[in-house]
């Protein structure tokens, strides 16, 4: 039995309830239409197969390690399709529903305006639109992360057990943030930031490391260690979305480099208005929030300038030289390259803040007019729709599914399990199919099919294309490039097969149709795709090395036995209090406190 | 009576209006042309 009164589960459970419709309002195309979402970033295949890439073993950067190896395990249990579902909806309730629980001080209706703002925001908004959910994945983790860190410092004089308990927690944060190195950065960085004390910053450190591991491993041991074209720093730097530069952009939480996943009402007066709101709910909401949250503010203020400091830094002359010069010369700095990213920390800050600011309203309000509770509660709970009310416009597109032609099942009934690469053409990374989205989606074929897929890895924004940072990508275009040229198709054959391309596939969709070198037969024609095999044997690639595959799935095995460790701790925590049981089952440090 | 009745339904009436004009609208535009026929595609554009 819940041992706390009816009323105080009542509140949370109204609160969730909130969260849930505005999420199910979000998702709406995605919750009511079957398929696979298929647009922009957003790529879900009905059962991804494992690859050691996806463990950062390839030699592109390890930009999605580990996301893509759980999503390959999650697949095996309950398939693209619903994954992508519960992932997508998961997101969005734990941003929601950890956002309201941070202000659990404050009054139910400021709760809810933060828990609605949590979700219904310009960063959220374009980041789903563009389809990088696992961005939004740290982006929700980044509450718990605070919530996590205010347990442990509010332990930080008890003893051992206690604070591993609590340290357990703000791990199990920490690691849901940091399925990519971005999200592993971030919340690494605010885990030590806010719960760095006298007696718990070991503990904090230990958590920043650990969650570092899974990418860094294997880019430390040079599995990904190319760096990348500086000219993606002014394409990928935040962008202006209306008069007033970059800077005021990102302080209303918007400023994507992407002008398609911006909605059109952040281009004129509401986006203005939007800024106007997130400034002056951090100003205004300043100091009630200290006392909300008096151990966590300051230094969550502190990360958000930093992360807008790190989000500007590209867009101004000065710093976008740096971050080219960084690019251009340290592997794995192309991590940098996409400045509005790193807003995260100060989004955070205005979702508390948003909270904050209308708790104060909402207490002069009681004090000076009660009547007017009611109104400045509904105007707090409805101002992040106003402010934004085509956030639909971008995002549901993108989380709109569709079906695969059973072209797809086709192919991967000829190749999955084969030996030898297969290349997907044309000779792109991104996609636009007639049968999907209206908006380019990247490749799905190396989410489809079990074997190894080269593709393109050179970006395309606006007219600019961007140099790619996989050397076997590289060497594979510019056989295929050969191909297309009067005599070289013979020698691009064998280059192929040196190279190990046993399979071509041609994607017949799109507007060009790319020249085939000879040595290749058909084995499958469809509407949609076409595939090759050469005829002739091709040569076996080298793996990664069996010590690195070793010494990278070691490190990812105990990051894992500590993450679940963890996770039966905070469940055991969590279960204990719940339940007020008696003091002998109490675990030897909380008997007698 | 005003502030406790007449306020709250006002202030939630305009906003909600506002929300759903946003949430029809955005969903009326005029339909895409076929995309595929692009040669070159384009992850974005500034």
């Amino acid at each position: 039995m819940d041992p706390r009164p009816r009323a105080g589960r009542l509140v949370p459970a109204a609160l969730d309830l909130w969260v849930a419709a505005l999420t199910v309002l979000l998702l709406w195309p995605l919750l009511t239409e079957a398929g696979h979402p298929l647009a922009r970033d957003l790529v879900f295949t009905p059962h991804q197969p494992f690859r050691l890439a996806w463990l950062g073993l390839g030699d592109s950067p390890a930009r999605a390690v580990p996301l893509d190896a759980l999503v390959a395990a999650a697949d095996l249990v309950v398939g693209g399709a619903l994954l992508a579902r519960v992932a997508l909806v998961g997101i969005l309730v734990l941003a929601g529903c950890a956002a309201h629980r941070l202000l659990r001080d404050a009054h139910p209706a400021s709760r809810a305006a933060a828990a609605g703002f949590a979700l219904w925001n310009p960063f959220v908004v374009e980041r789903l639109a563009l389809g990088q959910w696992a961005l939004l994945a740290a982006y929700a983790a980044c509450f718990v992360v605070v919530a996590a860190a205010v347990r442990l410092r509010r332990v930080s004089e008890q003893g051992r057990g206690a604070r591993t308990r609590a340290a357990a927690g703000l791990l199990v944060g920490a690691a849901l943030a940091s399925i990519t190195p971005t999200g592993a950065v971030v919340a690494g960085g605010l885990a030590a930031v806010l719960a760095w004390t006298r007696g718990t910053r070991r503990l904090a450190v230990a958590v920043a490391v650990i969650v570092q591991l899974p990418w860094l491993v294997p880019a430390l041991l040079g599995a990904s260690g190319s760096v990348g074209d500086p000219n993606a720093v002014e394409a990928f730097a935040a962008r202006a979305e209306r008069p007033g530069g970059a800077l005021w952009s990102l302080l209303g939480l918007g400023g994507i480099w992407d002008s398609g996943s911006v909605p059109p009402s952040r281009g004129g007066v509401l986006g203005h208005v939007g800024t106007v709101l997130v400034v002056g709910v951090v100003a205004f909401g300043w100091p009630r929030l200290r006392r909300l949250l008096p151990e966590a503010a300051p230094r969550l203020a502190v990360a958000a300038a930093v992360g807008l400091g790190l989000a500007v830094v590209a867009a101004v002359p000065g710093g976008s030289a740096g971050v080219r010069l960084l690019v251009e010369s340290v592997p794995g700095a192309g991590l940098l390259r996409d400045g509005q990213k790193w807003l995260l920390p100060a989004v955070v800050l205005a979702v508390l803040s948003f909270g904050a600011v209308t708790d104060r309203a909402l207490r002069a309000a009681r004090t000076r007019s009660p009547g007017l509770l009611a109104t400045v509660g509904t105007a707090a709970l409805l101002l992040p729709l106003a402010v934004l009310p085509d956030a639909t416009r971008v995002v549901w597109p993108t989380v709109r599914p569709v079906d695969y032609p059973v072209d797809f099942a086709r192919v991967a009934d000829v190749v999955d399990g084969s030996d030898g690469s297969m290349a997907s053409l044309p000779w792109a990374p991104y996609r636009l199919y007639p049968w999907g989205a209206a908006s380019a989606v990247y490749d799905p074929a190396s989410r489809w099919f079990d074997v190894d897929v080269v593709m393109s890895d050179r970006l395309s924004v606006g007219p600019l294309t961007l140099g790619g940072e996989s050397v076997r990508s590289a060497t594979v275009g510019a056989a295929l490039a050969r191909a297309g040229q009067p005599g070289g198709t013979p020698a691009a054959a064998a280059d192929l097969r040196r190279l190990g391309m046993r399979w071509l596939l041609v994607q017949a969709d799109a507007a060009t149709r790319p020249a085939l070198p000879a040595g290749y037969v058909e084995r499958f024609r469809g509407t949609h795709l076409e595939l090759y095999e050469s005829a002739d044997p091709v040569a076996p690639q080298p793996d990664p090395g069996m010590l690195r595959i070793a010494t990278v799935v070691g490190t990812d095995a105990l990051v894992a036995a500590l993450v679940l460790v963890a996770m039966v701790l905070v469940t055991r925590d969590r279960f204990i209090r719940r339940r007020g049981l008696p003091a002998g089952m109490l675990p030897r440090t909380q008997r007698g406190s | 009576m005003l502030t406790k009745v007449v306020g709250p339904i006002v202030a939630g009436a305009v906003l909600a209006g506002v929300g759903l004009f946003g949430l029809v609208s955005s969903q009326t535009a005029p339909p895409e042309t076929n995309p595929a026929s692009q040669e070159i595609i384009t992850y974005g554009d500034r």
